[in-house]
């Protein structure tokens, strides 16, 4: 399926390294709308007060908000409660997916993940939203 | 997509480099607080994180030990095991490590570093660890669960940050939030930074230069034009212009400074950690305090104040401060303090490092230079006390037996010195016996552009720089007066040591002996103290270098400027007593004078001949 490559992205880290990886992977897939938060506070703030995000892609751990906390305050917030959220998630913190799951996160992604890996994720999510 | 990926490496390697700067002195504050979750997750976060870029950036070495180092700072963290000295000791091993991993990716040199043993340590530490499992295991588990630690992932309970008006967000939760609010602000900012490569900053700084230059040039033009056609509206307009151009450039020089200025805390904050591992072996209880970290110096003064303040801190360690049962035995504290205090002053910047040690025996540094030969009986007793402890500045004295093994390394205070010196500043000591030495060193806020006093000696310009300059003023040559074969000039009932600036260039008179190529200076008839004699009054500039104070005699004082210093390249032999080159606003190059090389050359030889 085709992605809609104009849509607006979030990137949450607090590495800021990470962030510019994770947009460089984005922009390989032909995404050019990357914003950039580097905790899960400051990303809520973003979505709430700037909003036109249509996907969130963030890490797990950070200092202030952590990612599962932000996935909550989505998912809690009636505005935002559809939003496709994706969660970058380290070797080890797999065996907590499953909070992300029962949190309603989109899917995880297991870093470190290539452009094609990436891609994948993207598909099934927005593939699951258009079906249903 | 390989620009992109190069750009992203220098990225990681400022920033993994920033996150070990960052909680490597978090331990010291662990040590201090005892069991914190709040800062153990902070520290397990900053090797969690880089861990996962290095592995996107596929530097396997940096993943392999930062794994390790985070698995085990995630056990102490769920209090699975208890964080004894041994896995404080090992996982402070793989920061540095790391950082030497890092710094192979930076210097492209592919060095093979070695971590098979790195590795070996982390595992064998956590083994020993597991076997001895944290006592408050029992007690702990169920607190854990009950009220998560903040800061954890688990924290969902804890209060949520508040944000203020700022968009800053307060953690008021960590007991350590006093300590780590400023960092906390700054990394709030983070996000509307943008990192830069320095080599771009550089060009720009050099354009400045360059720009600066063309408008001195410009001032000099217009000037003349208003000379010539007063009148004219159009020379007006220019002459607006000019001025507009002047206040802006000033401000863009400024700008750009800024733009290559860091705190001092870059440096500073490693020492904490560098303290305590010195002194410990030397059953000294040392104390670090420091102040002023956030004063914000050029990044070339980052690099390479470290080095002399390591040594200064060292010494202070090894020398100064006195083993715990002597100080208590002289009613002093048990704890020595070690403090640094940086400050900017003006166009100055500022770092003292005092401590509250023993203060120098001047009077076994005297003797210590005797008996090496540097200075003789009768030098030492016409020595002052300021003079004896600056004795220490002298190259052989300080390196073998005064420092042990620790300060040692075959570095000395000259060292320390010279490296002062390279980055134009001084520095100064201040001590008093029993109760403690401080050590000042000044430094010039930017090292790229200074103000300087413009001089003419024989026709040619020479720029000084205006920071050691204490006064200038015009005297009658009658008073310049001999003295032991030496000119000296009263100042106000003080005598200063007289030199011609065109003897300082020929190498004559005790002088540093400089050979400029066809230089107009390399006249050496004039080298006689008669040399005076040909103009009725001669400017003379007095210079103050630390607390070294001497006259220069010129022809004449042209004025201030702004000006940029180059460095000179292409030719390999540049006197050095210069310190670079300008090019003035007419587009002559000018020479700038190193008038802390001069001094040193002047007052080291005199100290050898006296």
């Amino acid at each position: 399926m085709n992605l809609d490559t104009k849509m607006k992205i979030l990137v949450v880290d607090d590495f800021s390294t990470m962030r510019r990886i994770v947009k460089n992977i984005l922009k390989q897939l032909g995404f050019e709308r990357m914003e950039e938060a580097e905790d899960g506070q400051q990303a809520y703030n973003k979505l709430t007060s700037e909003g036109g995000f249509q996907f969130v892609v963030s890490d797990w751990n950070m200092p202030n908000m952590d990612g599962l906390d932000l996935l909550r305050k989505v998912r809690a917030n009636p505005e935002l409660k559809d939003m496709p959220f994706l969660m970058i998630t380290a070797e080890a913190e797999k065996h907590k997916v499953i909070e992300a799951i029962k949190a309603g996160v989109s899917n995880y992604v297991v870093k470190p993940f290539t452009a094609e890996v990436l891609k994948e994720k993207l598909d099934k999510i927005f593939e699951k939203r258009a079906q249903g | 997509m390989s620009d992109d990926m190069e750009e992203i490496i220098a990225d990681f390697i400022v920033e993994g480099e920033e996150t070990l700067d960052r909680i490597d002195p978090l331990f010291i504050e662990l040590e201090e607080k005892g069991f914190d979750p709040g800062i153990i997750n902070e520290i397990f976060r900053g090797m969690h994180t880089m861990k996962g870029a290095a592995g996107f950036l596929g530097f396997q070495k940096i993943v392999d030990v930062s794994h390790r180092a985070e698995t085990i700072l995630k056990k102490v963290r769920d209090k699975e095991i208890s964080l004894e000295p041994r896995l404080v000791d090992v996982i402070l091993k793989s920061f540095d490590m790391v950082r030497l991993l890092i710094g192979n990716i930076k210097a492209k040199d592919h060095a093979e570093t070695d971590i098979s043993r790195m590795l070996e340590d982390l595992d064998d530490a956590l083994k020993a660890s597991e076997k001895n499992p944290s006592k408050t295991v029992v007690k702990a588990r169920p607190a854990v669960i009950e009220a998560p630690a903040c800061g954890t992932p688990e924290a969902h309970a804890c209060p949520e940050p508040v944000p203020d008006g700022a968009g800053k967000t307060k953690t008021a939760h960590l007991p350590s939030e006093e300590a780590r609010t400023p960092q906390k602000e700054i990394k709030n900012e983070a996000i509307q930074n943008l990192r830069i490569g320095v080599d771009k900053i550089d060009h720009v700084m050099n354009l400045t230069g360059e720009v600066v230059l063309i408008r001195n040039r410009l001032l000099n033009l217009a000037g003349g034009l208003e000379h010539r056609y007063a009148s004219d509206q159009q020379v007006e307009s220019l002459l607006e212009a000019v001025s507009f151009l002047d206040l802006l450039t000033s401000d863009m020089q400024l700008a750009v400074m800024r733009m290559r200025m860091q705190p001092l805390k870059k440096v500073l904050g490693k020492f904490p950690r560098m303290v305590k591992e010195i002194s410990a072996p030397l059953g000294k209880n040392v104390e670090l305090r420091i102040s002023g970290e956030d004063t914000e110096v050029d990044k070339s003064v980052i690099e390479q104040i470290g080095d002399p303040l390591v040594h200064i801190i060292r010494n202070s360690i090894d020398h100064a401060i006195e083993p715990t049962e002597e100080r208590t035995a002289i009613g002093k504290p048990e704890r020595g303090v070690i403090s640094i205090n940086a400050s900017q002053k003006g166009s100055q910047i500022i770092i003292e490092v005092s401590d509250d040690g023993r203060g120098i025996d001047v009077e076994k540094v005297k003797r210590k230079a005797i008996d090496k030969g540097l200075i003789s009986e009768e030098d030492a007793s016409a020595l002052g006390r300021e003079g004896a402890v600056n004795l220490i500045f002298m190259p052989g004295l300080s390196t073998n037996d005064v420092a042990t093994e620790l300060s040692g390394r075959g570095v000395g205070m000259d060292v320390v010195k010279n490296n002062v010196s390279r980055l134009n500043g001084f520095i100064e000591i201040m001590t008093k016996k029993g109760e403690g030495t401080t050590i000042r060193i000044s430094l010039p806020l930017t090292l790229a552009i200074i103000h300087a006093l413009l001089v003419e000696v024989k026709g040619s310009v020479y720029a000084i720089p205006l920071t050691l300059v204490d006064e200038t003023l015009k005297v009658a040559k009658s008073e310049i007066q001999g003295l032991l074969q030496k000119r000296v000039l009263n100042i106000r009932g003080r005598v200063y040591p007289f030199f011609e600036l065109s003897d300082l260039l020929d190498g004559q008179s005790g002088s540093p002996g400089i050979h400029l190529p066809g230089f107009p200076g390399n006249v050496t008839q004039q080298s006689s103290p008669g040399a005076v004699e040909d103009s009725a009054g001669r400017y003379v500039i007095v210079v103050a270098v630390a607390d070294s104070r001497f006259c220069i005699g010129v022809d004449s004082l042209l004025g201030l400027q702004e000006v940029v210093i180059k460095s000179i390249t292409g030719s390999s032999n540049v006197a050095p007593c210069i310190l670079g080159a300008t090019i003035s606003g007419d587009g002559k190059v000018i020479l700038i004078m190193d008038l802390g090389h001069i001094a040193r050359s002047l007052f080291d030889k005199e100290r050898a001949q006296v």
